[in-house]
């Protein structure tokens, strides 16, 4: 897949190699077993430091998404991988803001509701074909 | 009075390469760079470009001829190693000084214009860049087996051969292939083509390994041809320093054999080794003008549907002059060169900073050598 790393975004390297990896996933595009380049190739790639790479694999593998093998490197775990209470927890946290803000600019529950589930059936999509 | 002829050859041989080198540098390099400055695409063909472009040519077309009749009356008078040694490093002067001439035209240009206002600082990455099975970026490097098994079999020979030896051993063969140099027989004496055999099969690999792990830095306006493009180059180039390795070593073992009075030097040997080494010249000569810096000048189909990310890079910044990467964040030791063909250091890196050190050394020794083969 393709990384679209923006130096001048207000959102962290690491943050933006993340979501983009999930989105990867989610999209089809990376599916189990694929294999990710190593940190010090995907660091020296796209030109920033070890850690910052480092950073994003850790906590794609403290959410499941990818294993870190000894010989193969960060490879695709399976999805669907499991709903925690936790991570549910952390999702309401998130959306408390994201829905904070489209309330404040007067969005209707509705409309709102539309956006989320046509980016779901997008993935749904995806995920038959 | 052969050896100046000889020396001519080469001087003359060498001119015509660097004349081209130096008049299609714009043409050789990567798309979207112009003389180490990120011109976006639609900047690129613009009037004021093309101009700059054209003083350049003119600029380094006369400083050339000045710089290769003082130079070849200079060759004429004194054939001298020495001479042609610096005559090359003058030549780089010349080079860079009509470089750098160009490069703040086009810097002040770009400033002027105002060219950055739409431009982003975004990267593009494939994470599949080096996973295609049937299309290998690079070749095997099992190639480098052959130098290897050489190597050893050129030290065991060596040392089978040793006690038989006689006390003296050829050292030096000249132009024809005949011994115009002897040594007293000794360890050193027998192991040193091995040893520096060693030290070039080593060089090769390091050119390999770096050829392999280089930046990608794909064209967003076109990533797949980008892709394809720079998977070229480097399977060339990777084949080249293979290919570089294996002859190196297959030339000091008819060498080694020599020394060991295994083999007695023909000339037609020597006639075949010159034409390989004057082949090695033709085909860097070519591969450079013919496949261009990352594959520029390689025509692949290009997908006009493919993916397209439009976006105007801007990382002059990290570009000395235009053309010396520094870049302490980034830990990537190679780097495609900005200007020119190959590739060169992120010179912020610990190591480049050793690597330079004993080139500077190197460079000093050879104008120091020169000066005295000069004056001697």
């Amino acid at each position: 897949m393709l990384l679209k790393i923006d130096f001048e975004s207000e959102v962290p390297i690491y943050l933006q190699l993340k979501n983009q990896i999930i989105e990867g996933i989610a999209q089809k595009e990376l599916v189990e077993n694929d294999s990710l380049p190593s940190v010090r190739q995907l660091a020296e790639d796209i030109g920033i430091n070890m850690h910052t790479v480092n950073k994003a694999y850790n906590m794609l593998k403290d959410d499941g998404f990818i294993k870190l093998d000894r010989r193969k490197g960060a490879v695709i775990s399976r999805v669907p991988c499991r709903v925690t209470e936790e991570y549910k927890n952390k999702l309401q946290d998130e959306m408390k803001a994201v829905i904070a803000e489209a309330y404040c600019k007067g969005m209707k529950e509705e409309e709102f509701k539309e956006i989320c589930s046509s980016i779901f059936k997008e993935y749904e999509r995806r995920t038959e074909s | 009075m052969n050896e100046s002829i000889g020396l001519f050859a080469i001087t003359l041989f060498m001119l015509i390469t660097v004349f081209f080198t130096g008049y299609f540098l714009q043409e050789t390099s990567r798309k979207g760079v112009f003389f180490g400055v990120r011109v976006p695409a639609a900047y690129m063909g613009s009037e004021e470009v093309k101009g700059i472009l054209r003083r350049y040519k003119k600029s380094f077309l006369i400083s050339f001829i000045i710089y290769a009749v003082i130079y070849l009356a200079l060759m004429c008078m004194y054939p001298n190693p020495g001479v042609m040694i610096i005559g090359i490093l003058a030549f780089i002067i010349v080079l860079n000084v009509n470089y750098y001439k160009t490069h703040k035209e086009i810097k002040l240009l770009k400033g002027r214009e105002n060219w950055v206002k739409d431009s982003k600082n975004v990267i593009i990455v494939d994470t599949e860049f080096r996973k295609s099975k049937d299309k290998k970026m690079v070749v095997s490097k099992w190639w480098f087996i052959i130098p290897v098994v050489l190597i050893i079999f050129n030290v065991i020979i060596a040392l089978v051969r040793y006690p038989n030896l006689p006390d003296v051993l050829p050292r030096h063969w000249n132009g024809k292939g005949v011994v115009d140099g002897w040594s007293n027989k000794s360890y050193l004496l027998v192991l040193a083509l091995p040893i520096v055999e060693t030290l070039l099969t080593g060089i090769m690999f390091g050119m390999y390994t770096a050829i392999g792990r280089a930046k990608q830095d794909l064209d967003s306006e076109n990533i797949e041809a980008s892709k394809e493009r720079s998977r070229r180059f480097r399977r060339f180039w990777s084949a080249f320093a293979a290919g570089m390795a294996c002859f190196i070593a297959a030339d000091f073992t008819m060498l080694q054999l020599n020394t060991l009075a295994i083999l007695k030097t023909s000339p037609t040997f020597m006639i075949v080794s010159y034409v390989f080494e004057f082949g090695i010249v033709i085909v860097v000569v070519i591969g450079s003008l013919l496949i261009g810096q990352g594959g520029s000048r390689i025509k692949v189909i290009e997908n006009k549907n493919g993916e397209k990310i439009a976006i105007n890079r801007d990382d002059d910044k990290y570009w000395k002059l235009g053309d010396f990467y520094y870049n302490p964040d980034d830990p990537a030791l190679f780097v495609e060169k900005r200007v020119g063909i190959g590739w060169d250091f992120n010179y912020a890196r610990p190591a480049a900073k050793i690597i330079m050190g004993f080139i500077a050394i190197l460079i000093i020794g050879v104008i120091v050598l020169a000066i005295a083969m000069i004056t001697k």
